[in-house]
């Protein structure tokens, strides 16, 4: 039932796609930010449960609301983390700190022995700290903050300053995470992405930089790209021309297609005071892409684009009609989606936008923009463009 | 703002709908759940007092749902968005529900964004959608929140141990609020810059955490020591409801209100809080179900 319905839709978009055929254009060339897939990976069906019905929605966009694409995420750390063994701890680690109210973290990992607050020991200059507040597992969770079992938190008063730290624990056995976390603290590691997506065996680049009190921190830095299945690799990393440092890599050919982000781990030391960073980034294998026509029906407010799929699975276009406003701005009134299963070869989806979401006093020319082609199927963002089909 | 368009104790369906359309409509109201897995939402994550008081702002009672799925998944997965729309699904055909209004809670309304993002997803969705009212968000993680990121410890140590502290749910990881950041740019609708979701989504927002044993008030529901809490507060900004930033609760769709504006003796509502029948908050729900 759902094979026959398919193949009438498809069927219909083909002779649909036909009949404009005279009407093909090519869609506005690529900007810069663009993301154009200049190859096509094939891969095996996708698994799990995968919708193939074609399904098509719109609604109605206030055109007096302005969109923008949203800046890449700016990490700031304040932190950093590093392993240790019993044997560290017994006699003693140096935890470097760079203001009041240090939070020390402590994990064990598995078949470690979990500790408590009074088999610690804080330290600086020979002197022993005292810890102002702590707290273990039971009261963290109960808070909200699942944390590992066996962790502690102990959190440094304010009377303490920057400087180098010993934690000790005569008592630990197995292997330790600890974690440094100084909230109150101006030491700060910076990391954004260039873009929010990307494709297998793309270029990609993180602008890294560290500051203290507002001003540039002296900085170095290795990063580690971590897949969302969670393997990795290490990634190099440079000064930048503008200042501060970047680490730019190219993206795997073979990127897992694993569901989740990716991240750039960047591990730095700031002014002598360690700083981690996270960032995310959603990484695609090119599985398809916009054949680069379109055809519209300017009455009915409908959008065809041919697809090229060297990957069977679901895709997905999408895209928001600008429309001209009486002081000839172009401005956003209606967003559309367009989904259906493809296997390997041509196809065709459709944005069918409603008349009745344009409002009075807005008409033609119209944009097409943030035109966007994904694999639902493997919740991979494959091609974007600002600006997609004028009509 | 909300207030201000539908006035403060008026429904926004008594201005929008016609008297006729009224009576022709159904209304219902799902619960949709944060983080976990639930068998049992209406006793173990609502509460009855919540759902009762509620759902007594239909004109008939008996139309609700309370959604039990996995949201240990991610939001896309088909044991997360996928169970929610088969349950609500369900719901609107058992009963002919024509108006639904959604009350999430937390990372419930991550789920139902997803649902209203990508409307072509899944077969079910745009029934879904075109029968909703409106969504009431009651402390949406939508920008996630650092206790996510704190929580995963700094995962590269986890995977050169071999995940040995604890590998956290998808849920979890979802929440970091730079993969928010990412899913807000990349998946999800509603949030600045990005095209507004198709259906209203009205964020109830806890600014505060009133944590004493000695004040009654933090016992309704909320958390009856500050031991935990005093250090997870070093994860927050100022205004959090103990979870979630507001700066996340209010990222997402339009704010209905911030909760001392309008609690009873402007009591803040901890995220524990938001979930339960605390300070009149159910009574808020129930008027804005009344048509």
């Amino acid at each position: 039932m759902r094979t026959s319905k398919f193949a009438a839709l498809a069927a219909a978009s083909l002779v649909f796609v036909a009949g404009l055929a005279s009407a093909a254009r090519p869609l506005i060339p690529a900007g810069a930010s663009d993301q154009i897939p200049q190859r096509l990976a094939k891969l095996p069906a996708p698994g799990g449960e995968i919708e193939r019905k074609p399904v098509s929605f719109s609604w109605a966009l206030d055109p007096a609301v302005a969109l923008s694409e949203p800046e890449p995420f700016l990490a700031e750390s304040r932190e950093y983390w590093q392993t240790v063994e019993a044997g560290e701890l017994s006699v003693g680690v140096g935890l470097p700190v760079s203001a009041k109210g240090a939070l020390i973290r402590v994990s064990p990992a598995r078949g470690a022995a979990a500790l408590k607050t009074g088999d610690f020991d804080i330290m600086q200059g020979g002197r022993k700290i005292a810890i102002a507040h702590a707290a273990g597992e039971a009261e963290l969770r109960k808070a909200g903050m699942d944390v590992s079992a066996g962790t502690q938190v102990m959190k440094l008063g304010d009377d303490t300053g920057p400087g180098r730290y010993t934690l000790r624990a005569p008592k630990a056995r197995g292997a330790y995470l600890v974690h440094v976390f100084e909230p109150r603290s101006d030491v700060v590691l910076h990391a954004r992405a260039d873009r929010n997506h990307a494709l297998a065996g793309g270029d990609m680049r993180v602008a890294i930089s560290g500051s203290r009190a507002g001003k540039g921190a002296r900085l170095q830095s290795q990063a580690l790209l971590v897949s969302p299945d969670g393997s990795s690799r290490n990634v190099p990393v440079r000064a930048a021309r503008n200042g501060g440092m970047e680490a730019v890599f190219k993206l795997p050919d073979d990127a897992s297609t694993t569901k989740g982000l990716w991240e750039l781990q960047v591990f730095a030391d700031a002014d002598g005071t360690p700083r981690d960073a996270r960032t995310a980034f959603a990484v695609a294998q090119p599985t398809a892409k916009f054949a680069g026509i379109f055809g519209h029906d300017a009455d009915a407010l409908r959008v065809s684009l041919p697809v090229e799929a060297a990957s069977a699975g679901r895709y997905e276009a999408r895209g928001t009609l600008y429309a001209t406003a009486r002081d000839g701005s172009l401005r956003p009134v209606s967003e559309a989606h367009g989904a259906a299963w493809m296997e390997a070869g041509s196809g065709t989806l459709v944005l069918q936008f409603a008349r009745a979401h344009v409002p009075a006093g807005y008409g033609a020319p119209y944009e097409v923009r943030q035109l966007e082609l994904n694999d639902q199927s493997r919740m991979a963002p494959l091609e974007s463009r600002e600006r997609g089909a004028r009509f | 703002m909300r207030d201000f368009a539908c006035g403060a104790m008026l429904s926004c369906a008594a201005l929008f709908a016609t008297p006729a359309a009224s009576a022709a409509e159904v209304y219902g109201v799902a619960f949709v759940h944060g983080t976990g897995k639930q068998t049992n939402a209406y006793q173990d994550y609502w509460q009855p007092a919540m759902v009762n008081n509620v759902r007594a702002g239909l004109p008939n009672p008996a139309n609700y749902v309370v959604v039990n799925c996995d949201f240990t998944k991610y939001m896309w997965d088909s044991a997360a968005a996928g169970c929610l729309a088969g349950q609500l699904t369900g719901f609107i055909n058992a009963k002919g529900i024509t108006k639904l209004t959604v009350i999430t809670h937390s990372n419930g309304g991550n789920v139902m964004r997803w649902i209203l993002s990508n409307p072509t997803y899944d077969s079910r969705y745009p029934n879904i959608i075109s029968r909703i009212r409106w969504v009431n968000a009651l402390a949406p993680s939508s920008a996630g929140t650092p206790l996510a990121d704190a929580v995963l410890n700094g995962n590269v140590f986890e995977t050169s141990l071999g995940w040995l502290l604890g590998y956290k749910n998808d849920a979890v990881r979802m929440q970091q609020v730079s993969w928010m950041a990412t899913y807000n740019a990349n998946n999800l609708y509603g949030t600045s810059g990005r095209p507004a979701l198709p259906k209203g989504f009205w964020s109830v927002v806890g600014t505060d955490v009133d944590s004493s044993p000695f004040d009654s008030d933090s016992w309704c529901a909320g958390y009856a020591e500050n031991v935990g809490l005093e250090t997870t507060q070093n994860w927050l900004n100022s205004c959090s409801d103990g979870f979630l930033n507001c700066s996340s609760q209010s990222a997402a769709g339009t704010v209905w209100f911030q909760d001392k504006s309008r609690m009873a003796g402007s009591e803040p509502l901890s995220h524990n809080q938001s979930r339960r029948a605390c300070f009149g908050l159910d009574t808020i729900l129930r008027n804005d179900l009344k048509i």
